[in-house]
C-alpha cells in the first residue's frame, strides 16, 4: 500500500497531505460508467490486438484468445483500482465537513481534503451516471 | 394503394417491391441524394438536405437566442424564461457542478455545444425535416474532435505535457511492474476510446431514433396501402401508435443526449483543470 502510493502520487506535498491513493478518481459520475466500459474495451483490444499480431507471426491461433483474456482481467483490476477504492474507506473528515457547510454548493465538497469521494457525494453521482 | 397513400408514401421515400412486400428502409435513409456538389481546394462538398437541415437548425437556434436576450426584463417572458432555465442549467448544473470552481471559462462553450446539439437533435422529429444531422456519423465526431483538442490542452495548459501524461499513464495503486501492462490500456482508452464513445453515444441514439420512426412511420403507410388484408385493420394502428409513442420517446432522447454531450465534456474538461495530484 504504501509502496504504491509512493510510486503513484509523489506529487503529494502541495497544499495538504493526500490521504487517497486514487486522488485521480475524483471526477464526476458521469463518465464513470463509460469509463469502466471503455477500460474493459481498451483491455481486450490492446492485449488482443497484441495476441492477435502475435499469432500472424507465429501462424497460431491461441494468443488472441489469451491476450483478450489477460486484457480483459487486466481491465477489470484497473477498474477496481480506479474506481472501486472510494466505497472501501471509512467515511472520515471529508463527510461531516461537507454535511456541516452546505449541501450544494460545489466549493463544499471541493474542500474535502485531497478530493477524496465523499459519501454524500457518491450517491450525486450515481445519480448521474444514471443518465 | 389510394392517391393519398401513394402521394404519402412518396413523400416519406416508401420503396416499392415488386412482390408487394413490405420494404424495410435501409442505411440509405441517412444518404439523401445532393442538391449541389461543388469542390474547394480539391476537397469535395456535397451539400445535402441533411446539410440544409443543419443550417435551419444552427439559424433557429441562434435566432431563438438573439430574440430572447434582446429586452431582457425582470419578470421573464415565456422566451425568456426558457432561455434563462436552460442556459441556468448549463451553467449552475453542468458546468459549475461539474467542473468546480473554475468553471467560467467553460461556459460559453458548453452552452454553444448544449444548445447546438439539442436544435439539431430536435430536427430529428420536427415535421418535414424529420432527420437530425447528428444521426451522421460526422457531426457528433466533430464535436467529439473539438471537446478533444479543448480538454487535451486545458490538460497539457495547467499539468503539463509530462504531468498529463504521467496522470494518464499511471493510475494510482498499481503496483509498478504491473505498469507496463495497465499502461497500454489506459492510453488507449483514454486517447482514443474515450472520445469515440463521446461522438458514438450521440450518433446512435439519434440513428437508432430515427430508424424506429421510420420503421414504424413506413410500416403505417403500408398496412394502409394493404388494409383488408391479413388483419392490417388491427396493425396500422398500433403501428401509427408506436410511431407516435416513438417520437414523445425521441423528445426524451433529444434532450438527454444533448444533456448527456455536454455533462460528460464538463467532466473531461473538470479532469483538465484539477490540480496536479
Amino acid at each position: 500500500m504504501s509502496a504504491a502510493m509512493d510510486s503513484a502520487s509523489p506529487q503529494n506535498g502541495g497544499r495538504r497531505p493526500d490521504p487517497s491513493p486514487s486522488a485521480q478518481t475524483h471526477r464526476s459520475g458521469a463518465d464513470v460508467g463509460w469509463g469502466i466500459t471503455g477500460t474493459l474495451l481498451s483491455g481486450m483490444i490492446v492485449w488482443g490486438g497484441a495476441g492477435w499480431l502475435l499469432d500472424r507471426w507465429l501462424d497460431t491461433r491461441l494468443f488472441v484468445v489469451l491476450g483478450m483474456l489477460l486484457g480483459l482481467g487486466l481491465a477489470i483490476y484497473l477498474v477496481v483500482v480506479k474506481y472501486g477504492r472510494a466505497d472501501d474507506q471509512p467515511v472520515s473528515i471529508s463527510s461531516t465537513s461537507y454535511s456541516k457547510i452546505s449541501s450544494t454548493s460545489y466549493t463544499t465538497y471541493r474542500r474535502t481534503p485531497g478530493g477524496r469521494r465523499s459519501r454524500p457525494r457518491a450517491q450525486q453521482m450515481t445519480q448521474k451516471g444514471h443518465r | 394503394m389510394t392517391s393519398s397513400a401513394s402521394a404519402l408514401a412518396s413523400v416519406l421515400a416508401v420503396e416499392s417491391d415488386p412482390g408487394g412486400g413490405f420494404v424495410s428502409p435501409t442505411i440509405a435513409e441517412f444518404y439523401p441524394p445532393a442538391l449541389a456538389e461543388f469542390s474547394i481546394f480539391g476537397i469535395d462538398f456535397t451539400i445535402t438536405r441533411i446539410t440544409v437541415i443543419s443550417w435551419i437548425a444552427t439559424a433557429a437556434i441562434l435566432a431563438f437566442l438573439v430574440l430572447a436576450s434582446r429586452r431582457m426584463t425582470v419578470v421573464p417572458r415565456k422566451s425568456q424564461f426558457l432561455l434563462e432555465g436552460s442556459y441556468s442549467l448549463v451553467r449552475d448544473n453542468i458546468a459549475r457542478d461539474v467542473i468546480g470552481p473554475k468553471y467560467k471559462p467553460f461556459v460559453p462553450f458548453l452552452g454553444a455545444l448544449f444548445f447546438f446539439i439539442i436544435a439539431n437533435n430536435a430536427m430529428s422529429i420536427v415535421p418535414f425535416f424529420q432527420i437530425s444531422p447528428m444521426s451522421k456519423f460526422a457531426y457528433p465526431l466533430v464535436l467529439a474532435i473539438l471537446v478533444y483538442i479543448l480538454y487535451n490542452a486545458v490538460a497539457i495548459k495547467n499539468k503539463g505535457l509530462g504531468g498529463y501524461l504521467k496522470e494518464v499513464a499511471v493510475p494510482p495503486g498499481v503496483p509498478i511492474p504491473f505498469l507496463v501492462l495497465v499502461t497500454p490500456i489506459e492510453l488507449l482508452q483514454v486517447f482514443i476510446i474515450r472520445p469515440f464513445t463521446l461522438a458514438v453515444r450521440l450518433f446512435a441514439n439519434l440513428f437508432a431514433g430515427h430508424m424506429l420512426l421510420v420503421v414504424f412511420s413506413l410500416g403505417t403507410v403500408y398496412l394502409l396501402g394493404k388494409i383488408g388484408e391479413n388483419f392490417s385493420f388491427v396493425f396500422a394502428p398500433f403501428s401509427f401508435l408506436m410511431a407516435l409513442f416513438m417520437t414523445f420517446f425521441e423528445v426524451l432522447v433529444i434532450v438527454l443526449q444533448a444533456y448527456v454531450f455536454t455533462v460528460l465534456t464538463a467532466t473531461y474538461l473538470n479532469g483538465a483543470v484539477e490540480e496536479g495530484h
